[in-house]
């Protein structure tokens, strides 16, 4: 014996729970950082429950038999759906590879920094002091002499050095970094930088120092590698930017999600 | 051999006896050797008998909803051995306890016929759309007798009702005396049926086409296809999780405003007169600061209320512009340049004034640019099917209008990904050779990415950021500014409540708009 069912209460129940499966697994395993800044957690785990009690309203209504039920509506969601299954976040290392094309012309976004922050210097709030001592911020992470520069403050850090170079001059850091070529360079030199996300991967951007090493032809783009160099003051087009000098080079692993995530607002 | 059913259901005095009559009559089924008539009718019945008889028709009566349980079709089955029933049912009776039956495999549902007098059917359905959206809900064709004397222009608005409840049944104006020709292929073998599993063929069709579109254009593009895909894969996926939280603060606050808010009172908010209001209707998107694709929700439900269209069409334009979040988001896009976030203020606001302004002057109303389907499409708690009542009715209500808003615009959101998502990943390169130092083929190439590479009103400032090597200050704002005006997902999610030529319009007075803002800007800057 048969019985009619409600074939769009149940789609409908069949898309939610896909959603809240790939979701959560997404957020526990923590792959979610490939997509979005981690600031969305709390509203991602939240849109879960909501989902969830959706999903729950709905297993009353598939036994409410429904006729000519419009399954098309629904095709739709089987591209994010597929998309999530099939094309799994760990792969993240080699989306890097495609974002070459789009990083590197925001790489280049590094111009208009430097064309500009040494001039306004002082509109920028809280570094407004003209008197502090950027780079003081910093020191609490020296070990023998050299500042290390981890993931969490790599965002500051990075855009001190921009705006107050004078600061930062002689100092000696090491970060983890990609390698990032530009077009103008000399053949000695390479940019150590990262890709930056503000939002969600749609606009990651890479932003990085100039480097200046006799390695540099055994690099690759994309490549990581931990850098060690000391900050001096260089002319790029004109203008002053920071680069690191006196480099040594370490190449490394791709960490797991190798984003640095925009957190000044 | 399969038993097929056919359902014919509507009000009292709508017509249904004579349809049947006429389908017995007419050899639609004579090819069934045992017809089997079910009359869900408390009343009398006036079929004729003779007919009965010379069909070898048996009939059954059934006086009240609680004689529909699972035997029914057992017993039926063992005492007459049909191979076709047909059934009369009561058009106030709840169809899906028809339709739950347990019955035979061999047994099948094969059509739903919602019949319905058409001069007397408007006015029905706005008084009992509870009763009525079920039956619609679930027939695949809908009969209207007796239009002759009513006019062309309301059989195309009943066309338009019925869309709206059921986009996929077919709605038909039969003669008096017999069912039209038309409803030939609904008296086929169900799969046989072309309507349906036709249309959904020529859907997957055009997906299939899509799909191969963009596998020719990864496959002629120079670029590592798997390594495009991923990239596009993930853009697209990232674009719709971080949007997830705000179209579901959107839906839950659609809802709210549709099902609780009086339209009366949102409307004299905004409309108070013309300068006050236009101002109540900028600084309202200070105080929601999200997204723009949590906005639209917002919008459609306002839009929904019959809201006053020019104070909506501003709210909506300078929403993320007076959003704190995206002020924030562009002064540490551009730390070295705290103005251009003020001008960015500025701008949003003078062109979400002056379009609404223009549309003002123009005396367009809400009820000539939304489609005409919207009433249904509002969640109200007669369509809801809530199952408590008092406050747990409402929590009920909104969650579930929130769940119908959710499906509805996830769609929109969807496609507007994908397409940003593929172009995100093709167009820098193509972008990089348009490069020009013309600044008004930047401007145009600025509107372009703004209509397919905005992402979200807060990370529109550092997408704008990015271009900054290329082209200058000015078309870069333009980009960031009209970017979640003219966002493709936000317009298709529109296009949902909005007419499509209400929409181009739109966005031609918004470009327009800009290309007088930004090179009056220009200008000065």
């Amino acid at each position: 014996m048969n019985r009619k069912i409600n074939t769009d209460a149940l789609i409908q129940l069949i898309i939610l729970i896909l959603t809240v499966v790939l979701l959560s697994y997404a957020l526990i395993t923590k792959k979610i950082n490939a997509y979005v800044h981690p600031r969305y957690y709390l509203g991602l785990w939240l849109s879960i429950i909501i989902l969830v009690f959706f999903a729950l309203s709905l297993i009353p209504k598939i036994k409410k038999a429904r006729h000519n039920v419009s399954i098309s509506p629904y095709l739709i969601f089987i591209i994010p759906l597929a998309a999530a299954l099939f094309f799994p976040s760990g792969e993240v290392i080699s989306k890097d590879v495609t974002m070459i094309e789009s990083s590197l012309s925001t790489t280049t976004s590094e111009q208009p920094i430097a064309e500009n922050k040494p001039t306004t210097t002082d509109t920028i709030e809280e570094q407004s002091d003209s008197n502090e001592d950027a780079s003081e911020k910093y020191e609490h992470y020296k070990v023998d002499d050299v500042v290390q520069i981890n993931d969490d403050v790599f965002s500051a850090w990075f855009f001190d050095t921009y705006a107050h170079l004078d600061d930062f001059t002689g100092k000696r850091y090491l970060y983890l970094a990609q390698v990032f070529s530009m077009d103008d360079f000399k053949d000695n030199q390479f940019l150590a930088g990262r890709n930056f996300m503000v939002c969600c991967a749609a606009d990651l951007a890479g932003y990085g120092i100039i480097c200046e090493s006799n390695l540099r032809n055994e690099l690759v783009d994309q490549e990581w590698i931990m850098v060690t160099g000391t900050i001096t003051s260089y002319q790029y087009n004109g203008h002053p930017v920071p680069m690191l000098t006196d480099v040594t080079i370490i190449k490394t692993e791709a960490p797991e999600v190798g984003y640095i995530y925009y957190k000044n607002y | 051999m399969a038993t097929y059913i056919d359902i014919v259901t509507g009000f009292l005095e709508s017509g249904k006896t004579t349809f049947i009559q006429n389908i017995l009559n007419n050899g639609q089924v004579s090819d069934f050797n045992s017809i089997v008539l079910v009359i869900c009718e408390e009343g009398f019945t006036d079929y004729d008998q003779e007919l009965f008889v010379q069909k070898n028709i048996k009939s059954i009566i059934l006086e009240s909803p609680t004689e529909l349980n699972d035997d029914l079709f057992k017993q039926i089955d063992a005492k007459f051995h049909p191979d076709y029933i047909i059934v009369e049912y009561n058009g106030t009776w709840d169809i899906s306890r028809l339709l739950g039956l347990k019955m035979d495999p061999d047994y099948r549902y094969r059509n739903v016929f919602f019949i319905s007098e058409t001069g007397t059917f408007r006015n029905q359905l706005s008084n009992m759309v509870t009763l009525m959206h079920p039956h619609i809900q679930n027939s695949n064709v809908t009969v209207f007798n007796r239009h002759e004397t009513v006019s062309p222009d309301i059989l195309k608005k009943i066309v338009q009702d019925i869309k709206s409840i059921n986009p996929k049944t077919k709605t038909v104006f039969a003669e008096a005396v017999a069912p039209t020709r038309a409803l030939n292929p609904y008296f086929g073998k169900p799969d046989n049926q072309k309507n349906s599993p036709l249309n959904s063929l020529i859907k997957l069709n055009l997906f299939m086409l899509m799909l191969l579109c963009v596998s020719v254009i990864l496959i002629f593009s120079d670029f590592n296809d798997y390594h495009y895909i991923q990239s596009i894969t993930t853009i697209f996926l990232s674009i719709l999780i971080q949007a997830l939280p705000f179209i579901l603060f959107g839906a839950f606050f659609s809802a709210i405003i549709q099902l609780f808010v009086s339209s009366n009172w949102i409307i004299t908010q905004i409309s108070k007169g013309t300068w006050t209001s236009f101002l109540i209707a900028v600084s309202a998107g200070f105080f929601l600061p999200i997204c723009d694709c949590g906005l639209v929700p917002i919008v459609s439900g306002l839009l929904k209320k019959s809201t006053p269209l020019p104070q909506t069409i501003t709210f909506w334009l300078a929403s993320s512009a007076v959003s704190p979040i995206v002020f924030l988001s562009m002064l540490y896009a551009f730390p070295e340049q705290p103005y251009l976030a003020v001008i960015r203020v500025i701008t949003g606001v003078v062109i979400g004034i002056v379009a609404g302004i223009i549309l003002k002057l123009a005396h367009l109303e809400t009820s000539a640019v939304i489609q005409d389907s919207r009433y249904f499409q509002t969640i109200g708690k007669d369509i809801l099917d809530l199952k408590f009542e008092g406050t747990k009715g409402k929590i009920e209500a909104v969650f579930s209008g929130a769940k119908s808003e959710f499906f509805r615009v996830s769609k929109y959101v969807i496609i507007g990904a994908l397409v940003s998502a593929i172009l995100q990943t093709i167009l820098p390169q193509t972008l990089m050779h348009l490069i020009s130092s013309n600044p008004l083929l930047q401007f145009m190439i600025m509107v372009a990415a703004a209509i397919f590479m905005s992402t979200c009103s807060t990370s529109n400032a550092f997408i704008g950021k990015s271009f900054s090597n290329n082209f200058s200050t000015i078309p870069i704002l333009a980009f960031v500014v009209m970017g979640p005006m003219l966002d493709l997902k936000n317009m298709l999610m529109l296009s949902g409540v909005l007419k499509k030529r209400f929409l181009i319009v739109l966005a031609t007075l918004v470009i327009l708009e800009g290309a007088v803002v930004f090179s009056t800007l220009a200008y000065f800057l």
